[in-house]
This record gives C-alpha cells, structure tokens and sequence, in this order.
C-alpha cells in the first residue's frame, strides 16, 4: 500500500465508518473523527520524514500509478512534490484542529458534519497529491460539495446566497479547466497524465495562449484574485468557524498551488506573456483587499478581506518567477494557511462566547480574557510580518524577489506591494485595539470566559508553528527549493524556444546573495535557491 | 435512366389536367351561371333537411368506439389475411411464402386472439348495461 | 420453397420475449383477478430481464430483413439499457401505483410493448421499419401518459403528447418520402446515395425534425413540460429513460449514414443537427432555472441532456472520434436514464397525493423537498447524488458521462459547442443545488410522509448504485460502448 494513497484515503474511510455509527450518538462521531484525522496526521509525518529534499531525488516522490478508467485515457496517478507536500501537510495538521475546533460549536447534525469534514480532507490531500489531469479535477469538484453542505448547513444567517454563489462561481469558472484538460490529451499523445502531458505538449502558441487562461481563471477564482474575489467575503463571513479555516487555511491554497503546478509549467511561453497582467492584479488585490480591511465592521469579513490582500502577495511573488519570489509565495501559502486560520479560530472562539461578530460590540475584553487577547495578538504580529514571526519570512522574500525580478517595472510592484504591507498592519492594530484594548463599554462582555483547555490545544500548535516558521524557516523551505528550481528551469527553456532574452530569475546573482545575506540572524539557515538565471 | 424524381412526370401531368379541368369548371359555372339568390336558396341545409338543432358536441357512449376500434382491428386482420391466403402455396414458378409466412401470419393471429380474449374477458363484448 | 428464414426470427427475440411479457401480464390482469397485484411488476422485471439477457446472448448479429434490421453491439446496448429502465420503472410504479389504488396489468403491458418498440428502434436501418417501431413505442406511451384517466393533467398531458406526436409522426414520414424520392430507397445505408441534392436535405432535416420532437429538442420541446409534469410520474420517468434513448439510436444511425465522415465534408445537416444542440443546451438550461415545481425543473432538464447527447451525436460524425462519440453517447444515454429514473422516483414519492388523481399545482414545489434529509436522510441523499450526476460533478457517473461527450466533441474540434455546453452545465448547478438546499437547509414544512415501498426502495438503490459506481468504476461499461460504438453501418 502506497503511503500517500492510504493517507489521502484514511479520511475517507473514517467518513464511510461514521455512517455506520448511530446518528445520536455525536460523542462517538466526534472523538472517531478526531481520531482518523490524527491518524492520518501520523501517516503523513511519514511523508514529511520520508521525503527527500536533494536536488538530485525524483521530482516527484510517493509515486503510485494504477489503471482507473484506461478506456478514455485516465489514470490513477499520484505523487507529490516539495510544494505538495507542504501543502498536504498543512491540510493534515489542520484538520485535527478544525475538528476540535468544532467540538462544542457544532451540536447539530453532529454525524453529516463530520463526514462533510473528512471528505473534504480526502479531497484536499487528493488535489494536491493527483498527477493526473482529470483525478485532479475530480478532487478539485469533489471539495465544493462538502464545502457547499458545511457552509449552507452550519453557517450563519446569508448562508444560502453564500454557499450557493461559491458553488456556482467555483464551478463555472472551473469547467472551462476541464475542457482545457480535454484539449490537452488530443496534443499530448493522448493522455491525461501530467508528467507526460508536460513533456509532450504540441500547440500553438494561440492555443496556449487560450489554454493558459482557461487555467488561470479557474485558479484565480479559488486564490481568489481581483476582480474575481466577491464570493470569498460572503463565504468566509457566513461558513461556520471550521468552515472559514479550512477555507482559509487550506482552499485558497489550491489556486496558488493549481498556478504552481500546472498553469505555470504547462504553458510557460503563455504565463511569461501574461505574467504583466497578473502582477498587476496581484497588487491591486493587495492594495483593495488592505483597503477594504480597513472599513469593516464584522471580524470574519476583515480576516476575509486580509486574505484577499494576502494571496495578493502569494500571486506576486508566483509571477515575479524569482527564486526568492517563487520560495517566497510557496512560503506564504503555508504561512497564510497557520495565521488566517488562526485567526479565524479566535473570531471563532469569541463568536461562540458572543454570538456577534461585529467589532463594535467588543472593546477592552483584554483583562477580561487574557490569554485570548494574548494568542490574538501573537497571530496578528504573524499576520502583518513582523520579524521573527513565519509572516515576515514570506513577505520580505516575496517582495525582496519581485523588486530583483525581471518583471517589468518591477520595483513599483515591489513598492506598491510594501505599501500594503503597511497597510496590512495598520488594519490589523486597528482591529485588535477595537476588540481588545480600551476601556470596556459593552456589560455583556463582562463575564466572558477566558480559553479553555481543548482551546488551548487547539491554539498552541498554531501558535508555536507561527514562532518556529518566523525563526527556523529552513526546514520548510528546504523541500520546496527543488520544485521552485525545476519550474524556473522551464522557464529558461521556454526563453530558449523563443529566443528572447532571459525573462525569470533575478536581475544579477550577486544580488540574490545579497537579498539573502539580508535576511535576520535567527533565519540564516535559509538556503536560497538560486534559480540559475545566471 | 430516368431519376425517381422523373418517373413521376406523368403523375405530374395528369395531376395538372386534374387541378386545371377543375378550375376551369368553377371558373366558367362563375361567369356564365345566371344567379338568381333568394331567401330560401340562401339557408344552410343538410340533404334536404333542415340542419340538426342544439349542440354538435353530443357525448356518445365509450362503447360506440371502442366497438368501432375492434372493428378496424379485425377488418385490417382481414385485409391481411387475403393477400396472404393467396400468396402461401407456392404455384406455376412460384415459390410461396412458405414456414415463414406460415409462422409469422401464425404469430399475428395468435397475437390479436389474445387481444381478443383480454377484450372479452374485460367485458368490452358484454352490452348488457 | 425457400429456406425458412431463422435468423430474421432469432434477431427479434428480445422483443418477442417483451412482446409475450406483455401478453402475459394483460391475460393475468383478466384471469387472475384477486386485490393484490405485486406479482405484475416482478413478472414485468422478469420479462425485461429476459429481454435485456437475449439481447446480450445475441445468438444472431448482423443484417436481416433484407438489410431493413440489424443486430449489433449497439443494438445490444440500447435494447439492455430500455430494458433496465422498463425494469426500474415497473418497480418504481409497483409502489406508486399502489398507492393511488391504481395498479392494474395495463400499465405493466402497456410499459413492456412500449419497450418493445424501443428495442425495435435500436435495430432499425431502415425508414420504415423505424416508423413502425416509432409508432409501436408512441402510442404506448401515449396511452400510458394517461393512464390515471381520472385527472385533468394526465389527460391534458396525454393529448398534447398525441396530438404533438402525430405531427412529429407525419413529419417523419414525409421526411422519409422525400428521402426515398431523394435516394431510391428507404434504407439508411443508401441515404449516401442522395447526399447534397435539395431534396435529401429537406427530407432528412424533416427526419430529424420528427425525431427532435421525441428526443424533446428545443424547438420541438413545447409539449415536454406538460407532458412530464402531467403523466403519471413512473410514466415520465420510464419516458425519460427509455423514449429518449431509442430515439438518439436512431438519430444517431440516420445522422451518421448520412454523413461522410469528415468536418470538411460535413453537409448542410450538421448545420441543422448542430443548430438544434446550440438551442437545445440554451434553452433547456435557461427555462429549468426559473421552475418551482421539481417535476417540471426535471423536465426541462431532459430538454437540457438533449442538447449534451446532440453534442455528442454531431462529433460522432468525424472520422478520427467516431468511435468514441458513439461510445460517449450510448454511456451518456445508460447513466441518464438510471440518474432521471431515479429523480422522478424520488419526486413521485414526495408528492402530494389527492383523491381524483388530479395533482394540485404545488404537488412537486421545491416546498415539499424542504427538511427531507431529516425526515428520510436515505431518500435525501438518493436525490442529492442523482442532482449532482444531472450536473456533472465528479465522482458521478454524470461527470464521466460529460467528460465523454465532451472529449468526443473537442475530439471533433467543435470547440463553440464544448465550451456552450460546459458554460450551460455551469448554469443547470444552479437549479439542481436548488433542490440540495432545500433538502438539506431548510426547515421541514411538517408535511405527510413521504411515500415507501420496498420496489420504490430497491429501485431507488439500484439507480443510485449505477450512478455511483459508474462514476468510480467505469471502465467495464466503457468498454462495452466502445464496441457497441464501433458499428457497422
């Protein structure tokens, strides 16, 4: 048995055993739950530990290939690359969490909840592990149903108009994908498989063209980027706290790693034509997700509008096709995934409390829950970057990366894109100096409890990973540094196919070392990869 | 080699005398009749009664129809079986229908006897009430 | 004397077995009168299940009737898949029909001589011998539409069907003649012979005309709604299933015999064909949205799968992916079938019942589907997983049955027609999730309970595993519409 396929079908498997679990008995679907998604965090440490980071190891790792439906050309092909397991390792770790999250906050349809939960795990894992182009659509759908069902059942008042315009936006915008995956097995040799459609790729630069923004749409959707966001607010806003941190921490990640994986690679000459475009999408999201953080009234909107700003930054750093740039964003996405969905936890936490989620209604509770205010404070300085938190890590090489790329007008992105990290930090301490600080003017808050014991579990783990990733990022970046050196190497080969001068990479080398060197002391154990533009 | 569309020529032709010789009747009884109206000339009339009073939409009993509908059923068995009986036996170079004829008419009659027997059986027959 | 002919009567057992089926059940229906009439639809099954084994054995393929017939795989396919859904809907009518006290042998006869037209139409090569089948299949389901005589819609339904049928009948048969006056025979494989001439176009889009209105193609989709909405609903659902793929059969055998085999030398009547998918795939999905009753949403999105399976049928006319539009086709046809027959089995089991047989207009609002996966979470997630095939998320067997037809279609470089047929897909999420939401996100109206049977139980079990399993496994039924894609013609 394969070790990535057990784990990205463990969760299922706990799914088809809850159904066999009498429906009123929510204590056992609740600890069978957690128990199948420890498990399967167990496993996947394997992974992690077993997965070899040299550049000289196969590209992808965990490989399993197996007939599925052989008659149209579609396999069952999975492995996973550096960039995918961090991402699948972030979708294990948090999703004890979540589970746990939701212990007390769920009473109703305790059994149909977490199903919906561990389906969507298997999901997750299977869009970041699949190598074959329809498997990966199949897992990419997959993850709206229950996502729709957690979002329209357990959410808030707007759940419907939320759950359903996130069904629709999502799908619609993805269907366009799978004819664009349909397209490629009629120029590949007919196949479906990644690896090989990669290599075999025959179309026209016009085709590409159309290709690549059949791709890039369905992805941007997801990530979300300007103009393409409207649904995430709402469906953050309305999705129950799991809800909104599996959302945040995990799916929006799938746009990101879907331009990482196949966007990019797949039609290189393509995303260096567009790449203008998307950066300067990428910047306006920054500058309008920051800005409209700063108006809002409702908590989950605010985190929902930070996120919008922060895929912003992975965006960015994605197209500025940079060592440091693409290291950066692969960072961010790991990064956004322990801070927002921290974030999310604590709103979570003083909704249940309060049942609003309007920042008016708050004020000066820091004395009245210290270690609340304590953990809030923690994710926020995460949030907006500051040095020795895992956000600065991300945003200094996301920014330093675009400012050296070879981008075009490249450090007015990088400027614009600092502007909203100011930006950044100044919602974030307007948000936590309404709720926390101040004097106390609302009587029903008076009696708030502070953190209990299972959310202490639920909150130190995140905590720590925001500590530990701000000063020893380089375990983390270590296996990502292969994949992020493989898809600049495409891109070279692209420039060498079109006979243009260098287009990725950074300006000049010794810069890159220097960007490096900048970096703080606690975090010399980055080894930049240097993408060999040079 | 005349196309199919050809061999239909003088159909065309007699269709054409047909339509014509019609018109030219209605058209030479138009303008050479004398036309004399009158009060009585001008009323509606049914041969050579006066037309049914009350309304035209008069129900009439199911069984009328589903009468009629055996009847079609069994007189198109007939117009059937002629032919057939004909054409069975094979005579003068002639090779005949054969078993198959004989197997596929056994077929058709044993089909509409069943029909038969479900009709008789459902009451449809009985015309007591 | 000439040989007798065996194998003309072998190639016709499937049918024969329908027909004596159909014999069978009206002579117990006078015979064996008691109250209970549970054994008519468990000899209904038997018989199709004959049927669908004698067409599968296939003790004879190939041309008989003086090439006016064939058996094939694809004859095969068609004639197992009518057979399935004659067998589901029986089931499903076993307990719906109880309920109303109306079970009686004529709809089970009725249903099995309907079915055995469809069989007959998936063997017709010839102009004729279609008609025939066309009209065999028709006036079944005519009379089955009204079956519950007793109501104003199932008449209403019932006579809109005849009177809108007679006409796509007269249209085909004059289509026929022009064809025969076009190429000298009504044989399909001598329509080649008339290619590009005025006259075979005429008659072959007056074919396809006549064929579109049983296929419910928009324009000739006015009568679907109210039909559907107004027959009895095992009776909609056996006319999804079964019409609808008897009808693309043939289609599908016409088109292709007339067509060269190449997008160069495509004639003016892929325009036509191709004209009708673009309406069919607007249309249909643009008029279920607005819809409250659940019956009439399913209805319209029939017309919608129409415009899918046209699709389908327009690439089956290139060379290189003939092959695999077929094998698309006759896939999307199998899994449409079990996915709408178990729909309409649901939306008969949810609505509401009234003493006249007359069905108020509320009798499938969306209301009534309000709580259902408290009230009966089995029957709710039946549903849910039916919607979500009609939609084409994955892993149904909807979305392999998509990814087929559209394969086929990007295959045939018919790029326009993919791209409106996924952008209209995207649209139909929107009134299938509907009816997901309020299963699942709306508070129960605190209506009757919704009715139950064992039949309606197994068949509902039976259509969603096919659908489930067809979207995991579907290898094995894929092969099979791939060799009943490759036919001879």
């Amino acid at each position: 048995m394969n070790l990535l396929t057990l784990v990205t079908f463990l969760p299922l498997a706990g799914a088809l055993a809850l159904v066999l679990v009498p429906r009123d008995e929510p204590g056992q679907h609740r600890a069978l739950t957690l128990g199948f998604s420890l498990l399967t965090f167990v496993l996947s440490l394997g992974l992690w530990f077993g997965f070899d980071a040299s550049a000289s190891a196969p590209e992808f790792q965990f490989e399993q290939r197996l007939p599925w439906i052989q008659s149209l050309g579609i396999g069952y092909h999975v492995g996973l690359d550096g960039v995918a397991l961090l991402l699948v390792m972030l979708t294990t770790a948090l999703t004890p969490i979540v589970i746990l999250s939701a212990w007390r906050a769920v009473e109703e349809r305790v059994k149909e909840f977490m199903i919906a939960l561990l389906v969507l795990e298997t999901a997750m894992i299977g869009t970041f592990a699949a190598l074959d182009l329809v498997l990966f659509y199949v897992f990419w759908e997959l993850i709206l149903v229950p996502m729709y069902l957690l979002i329209g059942i357990w959410g808030s008042q707007n759940r419907l108009y939320a759950t359903v315009k996130f069904f629709i936006y999502t799908f619609t915008a993805s269907v366009l994908m799978l004819l664009a995956i349909i397209y490629i097995y009629f120029h590949d040799g007919g196949t479906f498989d990644y690896v090989q459609a990669r290599q075999a790729l025959q179309v026209t630069p016009d085709h590409a063209r159309w290709l690549f923004l059949a791709f890039a749409v369905a992805f941007a959707v997801k990530v979300p980027m300007f103009p393409l966001h409207t649904w995430l607010p709402d469906a953050h806003t309305e999705a129950p706290t799991a809800g909104s941190v599996i959302l945040a921490g995990v799916l929006l990640k799938m746009g990101t790693f879907g331009f990482f994986r196949y966007a990019l690679p797949l039609f290189p000459e393509a995303a260096l034509q567009y790449r203008n475009v998307i950066a300067v999408l990428a910047v306006i999201g920054i500058l309008y997700g920051a800005l409209m953080s700063l108006v809002q009234t409702d908590m989950k909107r605010l985190v929902a509008y930070s996120s919008v700003s922060h895929l912003g930054f992975v965006m960015l750093g994605l197209v500025a096709l940079s060592a440091e740039g693409l290291t950066g964003s692969v960072y961010q996405m790991l990064n956004h995934g322990v801070s927002t969905g921290a974030l999310f936890l604590l709103v979570g936490m003083l909704y249940e409390r309060r049942h609003t989620r309007l920042i008016a209604e708050y004020g000066g509770i820091a004395k009245q829950v210290p270690w609340i205010a304590t953990a809030f404070v923690i994710v926020m300085l995460s949030s907006v970057g500051l040095p020795g938190t895992n956000g600065f890590v991300g945003e200094f090489l996301i920014l330093s990366g675009t400012w050296l790329s070879r981008l075009g007008s490249a450090p007015v992105f990088a400027t614009l894109g600092a502007l909203g990290v100011i930006l950044g930090a100044v919602y974030m301490l307007i948000l936590v100096e309404r709720v926390f600080f101040g004097a106390m003017r609302n009587p029903a808050n008076r009696a708030l409890p502070d953190l209990s014991v299972r959310e202490g579990f639920v909150l130190v783990p995140m905590l720590v990973l925001i500590v530990v990733m701000g000063i020893l990022p380089g375990p983390f970046l270590a296996p990502a540094k292969p994949a992020v050196d493989r898809l600049i190497g495409r891109f070279q080969q692209a420039e060498a196919r079109l006979g243009i001068g260098p287009q990725v990479g950074t300006v000049t080398p010794s810069v890159a070392v220097r960007a490096g060197a900048q970096l703080p002391a606690p975090t010399l154990p980055i080894v930049l990869p240097t993408g060999g533009a040079h | 080699m005349l196309t199919p569309l050809q061999t239909y020529f003088p159909i065309g032709v007699a269709l054409l005398v047909a339509v014509g010789l019609a018109a030219l009747m209605v058209a030479l009884a138009n303008l050479l009749g004398p036309r004399r109206p009158s009060v009585v000339k001008s009323t509606p009339f049914e041969c050579g009664s006066e037309p049914a009073a009350g309304s035209p939409r008069e129900r009439f009993g199911v069984k009328f129809y589903v009468v009629a509908l055996l009847f079609i059923v069994f007189d198109i068995e007939a117009i059937f079986l002629y032919p057939w009986a004909v054409l069975l036996l094979p005579s003068q170079g002639y090779p005949g229908l054969g078993w198959a004829g004989f197997v596929s008419m056994g077929i058709f009659v044993a089909t509409l006897v069943a029909g038969l027997v479900y009709v008789w059986k459902k009451g449809v027959l009985d015309w007591a009430d | 004397m000439n040989g007798f002919p065996t194998n003309d009567f072998v190639a016709l057992l499937p049918i024969a077995i329908l027909t004596v089926g159909a014999l069978a059940v009206l002579l117990s229906e006078v015979f064996l009168v008691s109250g209970r009439r549970g054994y008519q639809a468990a000899i209904t099954v038997v018989f199709a299940v004959a049927a669908g084994a004698a067409a599968i054995a296939r003790p004879y393929s190939g041309y008989v009737f003086n090439r006016q017939a064939v058996v094939d795989d694809f004859s095969a396919f068609v004639t197992v898949v009518v057979c399935a859904g004659l067998a589901l809907s029986a089931l499903v009518g076993a307990g719906w029909l109880r309920a109303r006290n109306a079970e009686r042998g004529e709809f089970y006869g009725l249903a099995l001589f309907g079915t055995a037209g469809m069989a007959l139409l998936g063997m017709a090569t010839d102009l004729l011998v279609a008609f025939i089948a066309i009209e065999v299949m028709s006036l079944a389901t005519y009379s089955l539409a009204a079956y519950l005589r007793r109501g104003k819609r199932p008449s209403e339904a019932a006579f809109k069907y005849l009177v809108l049928g007679a006409i796509s009948s007269a249209l085909f048969l004059y289509g026929s003649a022009l064809l025969y006056g076009a190429s000298g025979s009504t044989l399909f494989g001598e329509l080649a012979k008339g290619r590009g001439s005025p006259l075979s176009l005429a008659g072959l889009s007056l074919v396809a005309a006549g064929i579109a209105f049983k296929i419910a193609a928009v324009p000739f989709h006015a009568w679907t709604p109210d039909v559907y909405e107004g027959a009895p609903t095992p009776v909609t659902a056996f006319m999804a299933a079964g019409v609808k793929a008897a009808a693309f059969a043939l289609l599908a055998r016409i088109f292709l015999s007339a067509e060269a085999g190449t997008a160069a030398q495509a004639t003016a009547f892929s325009g036509v064909i191709s004209g009708l998918a673009v309406l069919t795939m607007i249309f249909g999905n643009l008029l279920a949205v607005p819809q409250r009753s659940v019956k009439r949403m399913l209805a319209y999105s029939s017309v919608a799968h129409a415009g899918y399976l046209l699709v389908g049928v327009l690439s089956a006319s290139v060379a290189g992916v003939r092959e695999k539009a077929l094998a698309g086709l006759l896939f999307y046809l199998a899994v449409y079938a079990a996915t709408a027959i178990g729909a309409f089995t649901v939306v008969g089991a949810l609505e509401r019942r009234s003493r006249l047989d007359d069905e108020p207009a509320d009798a499938w609002d969306l209301e009534r589907f309000a709580g259902l996966a408290r009230r009966r979470p089995g029957l709710a997630f039946a549903m849910a997983v039916f919607l979500l095939s009609l939609a084409g998320i994955p892993p149904t067997a909807g979305f392999i049955g998509k990814l087929y037809i559209f394969q086929a279609a990007i295959g045939a470089q018919l790029y326009g027609l993919a791209i409106l047929g996924v952008l209209t897909s995207a649209m139909g999420i929107y009134y299938y999730l509907r009816v997901v939401v309020y299963m699942y996100m709306r508070p129960a109206a605190g209506e009757a309970e919704p009715l139950s049977s064992a039949a309606t139980s197994v068949a509902l079990a039976a259509a969603v595993a096919v659908v489930v399993v067809l979207g995991l496994v579907a290898d094995p039924v894929i092969r099979l519409a791939q060799a009943a894609g490759a036919i001879l013609l």
